[in-house]
């Protein structure tokens, strides 16, 4: 049962990462981008791409990789995808459609270069053990809680002492002010949208070596997205909350009932908790 | 908030509904709806047994696909689950069929009934407002996936259920595939003109209000949430009843033919068709059901196929097949009428 627990921390804390990155896209554009679960795949196969290159490149310096290659990728489809549509005032539906069939194009895209079998990553740190008296840890769990930890502080960092992270917080709490005090709005979502992806492509990199990768893990990504919605949709710590409470539940909840339903459970505890409290757990998020 | 911002134009669905706001009480609708369903009948039983298996297909496809229609494309209510009801009509009715022994008829409408009992405990989720709802009609959809690969005991697990007894039908029994197709067919027809009598009139206005904006159309006095379940609840129902004929084709049904992908399918369906039309909807059915017949080679790319035309779909016709049709009639209207003019 406890390493259950600490393998839902760890999980739950690769959700909270791609559950900021939808809230940050959200707040930003208001757009609800169902192909965040994909990005987070395609960070995944960039880190695998790394590792056959260079089979003894340093972890970070593959998550660093992963990350500005989505990155990139991001931004291309920010501006010629997206962007256009959000231009026009597209309506809420329109939106999903279009992120669902980028998603859909995304990962069979992924199946056509990657192939469709599993792949892993064959590095040491997948074998790793830490040991605690008689129990056994993976290694990676570690180094995604650190990581973690890591990424919010700079994430905090950035928000709340430099220039970008200020236009951002301004463009998400009124456009139009913003618009008005001269900063440029699109810059700004194709910022957050371009952080967003990196943040999924690193939290790809943080799941890879406990599991596989393969082109179909995009549900990760819209379990991630059942954790933004308990934490408060629109609300970054919310998120981190709501991936930690989506992970332990279905951690736990696999124990319990059966590891078979361990999406039915994730999904349940979020629409439980929705009708409990609408707005979500910290209360603060957007009604959307 | 000021008038002129609660109903700012182009924010809810106007600008990719396929023309289908404007002619509510118009006989073009019921025009068009003879077409549609006229071609469905004539189509599949020119070109042959190969032709009615199509043909089958689509018709459980279309009905299903009219049912996410009027949640979507009319009402506004995106829903990411819609397999899991047509699995709810299809594993109620064959468990039925089997279980409790029942003939076709009741075991359809215990199917069915589920389907819509289904809906309601979907349609309490729109307490929660927009992302949240598609998130939990997501949710929704994955826990009934779940639910019938797992409880092998009830539903066969991943190997699913075999041997489903035909059609019995007042003691006939429908052996043929000629006559199941008609007997799909006929419902679909059904299906489609029951749809097509809720978006006209006093319902349909104010389905089409709330889809267009949910806060103006409670401040004109419409009751929002209650349209919503209804339309909800509805849409459900028509899931399980396309749901309840598609294990009569085979014979067996198993968990594949309800994932993820497939309500993404009945997505893509009503967005190609044209988004807030019902003959879009039949029609969206049967170009992804034959298309990939024709493409057996490239299964592997279906879905990269299908993707692309949703993308491709959403930026270069957003209207879909029924608002290229709308306009492509109403350019030829104008060029008749032009010269007397």
């Amino acid at each position: 049962m406890l390493s259950a627990l600490i393998s839902g921390l760890a999980i739950g804390c690769v959700y909270g990462l791609v559950a900021i990155g939808f809230s940050m896209v959200f707040r930003a554009m208001g757009l609800v981008n169902f192909a965040q679960g994909d990005i987070l795949m395609l960070g995944a196969f960039f880190g695998f791409t790394i590792l056959t290159w260079v089979p003894a490149m340093p972890y970070l310096l593959v998550l660093l990789g992963a990350s500005l290659g989505a990155g990139v990728f991001g931004f291309f489809l920010e501006r010629f995808l997206l962007r256009p549509a959000v231009r026009r005032h597209a309506g809420q539906t329109y939106l999903v459609l279009l992120t669902l069939g980028i998603g859909i194009v995304l990962s069979n895209g992924a199946r056509l270069v990657w192939g469709a079998n599993p792949v892993i990553y064959n590095i040491p740190l997948r074998h790793e053990l830490v040991r605690f008296g008689d129990v056994a840890l993976p290694m990676p769990y570690f180094y995604i809680v650190a990581g973690v930890v890591v990424i919010l502080l700079l994430l905090q960092y950035i928000f709340t002492r430099t220039w970008v992270g200020l236009t951002l917080r301004a463009v998400a709490d009124d456009p139009q002010s913003a618009r008005l005090m001269g900063i440029s709005v699109s810059n700004a979502s194709t910022t957050a949208f371009v952080i967003a992806c990196m943040l999924g492509a690193a939290a790809g990199v943080f799941y890879a070596p406990l599991f596989y990768v393969s082109f179909d893990m995009g549900l990760i990504g819209v379990k991630a997205f059942a954790a933004a919605v308990v934490g408060g949709f629109g609300n970054l710590p919310g998120a981190v909350v709501g991936g930690l409470v989506i992970g332990i539940a279905e951690a736990v909840g696999g124990v319990l009932i059966g590891t078979e339903y361990q999406d039915s459970i994730a999904f349940a505890t979020m629409i439980v908790l929705l009708l409990i409290r609408p707005r979500g757990l910290l209360g603060k998020g957007v009604a959307a | 908030m000021t008038p002129e911002l609660l109903v700012r134009p182009g924010e809810g669905l106007a600008n990719v509904r396929a023309g289908y706001s404007f002619e509510l009480r118009d006989r073009r609708s019921w025009q068009t709806l003879v077409a549609v369903c006229g071609l469905m009948v004539a189509l599949p039983l020119a070109t042959g047994p190969f032709g009615i298996y199509l043909g089958c297909t689509i018709a459980c496809y279309a009905i299903a696909a009219i049912g996410l229609q009027l949640m979507v494309g009319i009402a506004g209510q995106l829903s990411l689950g819609h397999a899991a009801f047509m699995a709810i009509g299809s594993y109620g009715t064959a468990l039925a069929q089997m279980r409790l022994g029942l003939s076709f008829l009741p075991a359809a409408a215990l199917g069915v009934l589920a389907s819509a009992g289904g809906g309601i405990l979907m349609a309490q989720l729109i307490r929660l407002s927009g992302v949240y709802f598609k998130i939990a009609t997501f949710g929704f959809g994955v826990i009934v996936y779940q639910l019938i690969s797992n409880w092998s005991s009830l539903t066969g697990g991943h190997t699913g259920l075999t041997r489903i007894p035909p059609i019995g039908l007042a003691g006939l029994t429908i052996q043929s595939r000629l006559g199941l197709f008609m007997v799909i067919v006929t419902v679909l027809v059904l299906a489609y003109v029951l749809s097509l009598r809720m978006t006209q009139g006093r319902a349909g206005r104010a389905l089409l209000a709330i889809g267009e904006n949910e806060a103006a159309a409670e401040a004109i006095g419409i009751n929002v949430s209650g349209y919503k379940m209804s339309v909800i609840v509805f849409g459900c129902a028509l899931g399980g009843v396309g749901g309840a004929f598609l294990p009569q084709l085979t014979g067996f049904i198993n968990p594949d033919g309800f994932t993820w992908s497939e309500s993404i399918l009945l997505l893509i369906m009503i967005t190609i068709g044209g988004l807030g039309s019902l003959p879009g909807a039949v029609i969206g059915a049967a170009i992804l059901i034959v298309v990939p017949e024709y493409l057996r080679d490239l299964a592997e790319y279906k879905m990269l196929l299908f993707g692309m035309l949703l993308v491709l779909a959403l930026i270069f016709m957003p209207r879909g097949v029924a608002g290229l049709a709308n306009d492509l009639r109403n350019a030829l209207r104008a060029s008749e009428a032009g010269p007397s003019r």
